[in-house]
């Protein structure tokens, strides 16, 4: 990385703490949609079944999935809306001038 | 931390009746071993996550060797 330029170090560190605070948030709301869609609400047994296992391994795969297509979907929007903006104001600068 | 959120759980798919203040043998037992079941579902899942963190890891060093950024 020497080549990167110098970046801000507490800008850096805000960013990371974000990051880590929406992915724990992303965390815990993952485990408690899991939870209620894999684990029936009777406690016979203190050891996880077969099924809900593999139900739970298939949610967080799911979870992730849909978490990572949201995101990429919501950039690409705001790229889009962005753009738009830009060429909004563009044409508004131009337009007294003809 | 999370303790909270156990016990609201446990609570909530556990005790169901109130015609006595007392806790039953059978509630009891539920509530415990819902909190057992759900740290082993905790742990299942903190694996599982870490491992599709590594994958993106991955996934995201490769795309930026491929792109040049990181050299080798």
């Amino acid at each position: 990385m020497a080549g990167m330029p110098p970046v801000d170090i507490s800008k850096l560190q805000l960013v990371q703490e974000l990051e880590i605070e929406m992915m724990s948030d992303m965390y815990n709301r993952m485990t408690a949609a899991c939870h209620k869609k894999c684990i029936p609400p009777k406690y016979k047994d203190a050891e996880l079944g077969k099924g809900e296992s593999v139900c739970l391994d298939r949610c967080i795969a799911k979870y992730l999935d849909i978490h990572e297509r949201i995101g990429k979907k919501l950039t690409q929007l705001s790229v889009q809306d962005e753009d738009l903006m830009k060429r909004m104001q563009t044409e508004q600068q131009q337009q007294p001038r003809t | 931390m999370s303790y909270n959120k156990l016990s609201e759980l446990c609570f909530k798919d556990c005790i169901w009746d109130f015609t006595s203040r007392t806790v039953k043998a059978q509630e009891d037992r539920c509530a415990l071993n819902c909190m057992e079941k759900y740290l082993k579902m905790n742990q299942r899942i903190s694996q599982r996550f870490q491992e599709f963190q590594i994958i993106a890891n991955e996934n995201a060093m490769a795309a930026a060797q491929k792109s040049g950024a990181i050299p080798r």
